[in-house]
């Protein structure tokens, strides 16, 4: 069975396909070439969409194994110089591996209403924004991507170890940006 | 265990996969830890935050 598809409903699907893209890949460019190729894809054998899912989430079906074909082009066998050599949390401890004495790890508050939570998500958004490449790779393809780990680790070429490493860099860095833009921490403080 | 270690545990998400035995010797590690059971507070909550901004951006209807 196939469908009769409009194109303006393609054109309206178009800004929160690439707002995905774009949470997934630091390259404008590239989240702008997934879109591209997604509805490529689609218009090549429209058939296939047979109406059983909704539009939406058939061209995202499409859109996230795009993505991941990207970052792994992009970074696949190139985490040998991976960001994680240096990690700025290590000077929220001692030598010893205890916190240093000074740090506030302060247990966060939960926004307050609808529209609080839509900022703080916002707010979530640039800290995803703002990880490193690689890092940023790894971490989407996991949170958000839901891939598995071995399949990470096969799409981009990395080790396991290197994989926790980069996934535990992703979410400190992450929970020290909250800290810092949304509840106006100190530069180090937690 | 080490803060620091304990810190890497639960961030890079490896707890939750642990076997029994070293998972319960691993959270231990938060009962006399204030600061180690805020940040795994925190990152718990993340993980929910994450979660909820996964499911408005595949939900967000597009305009009409």
């Amino acid at each position: 069975m196939s469908l009769e598809v409009d194109v303006t409903i393609l054109e309206t699907l178009r800004p929160p396909m690439l707002k995905f893209a774009r949470l997934h890949l630091s390259h404008a460019e590239d989240a702008e070439d997934c879109v591209q190729d997604t509805l490529l894809a689609f218009w090549a054998k429209p058939g296939q969409f047979d109406g059983r899912a909704s539009l939406k989430t058939y061209l995202f079906g499409i859109l996230k194994n795009k993505v991941a074909d990207k970052l792994r082009a992009r970074y696949r066998d190139k985490f040998e110089t991976v960001e994680t050599a240096t990690d700025d949390f290590d000077v929220l401890f001692t030598h010893q591996g205890g916190w240093q004495a000074d740090e506030q790890v302060s247990r966060w508050a939960e926004p307050d209403g609808e529209l609080a939570t839509r900022q703080f998500l916002d707010v979530l958004d640039i800290c995803l924004n703002h990880l490193p490449e690689k890092t940023a790779a790894v971490f989407s393809m996991k949170e958000l991507m839901e891939m598995d780990t071995p399949e990470i680790c096969e799409h981009l070429g990395v080790s396991k170890d290197l994989y926790w490493q980069c996934m535990s860099r992703a979410r400190k860095s992450i929970q020290l940006c909250m800290t810092q833009r949304w509840f106006g921490g100190a530069a180090h403080a937690l | 265990m080490h803060c620091k270690d304990f810190v890497f545990l639960q961030s890079s998400g490896q707890i939750k996969d642990m076997p029994w035995g070293k998972k319960t010797a691993t959270l231990s590690h938060v009962w006399i830890c204030g600061k180690c059971r805020n940040f795994r507070r925190n990152d718990e909550l993340l993980s929910g935050y994450i979660e909820q901004l996964k499911a408005q951006l595949l939900a967000d209807q597009p305009p009409q």
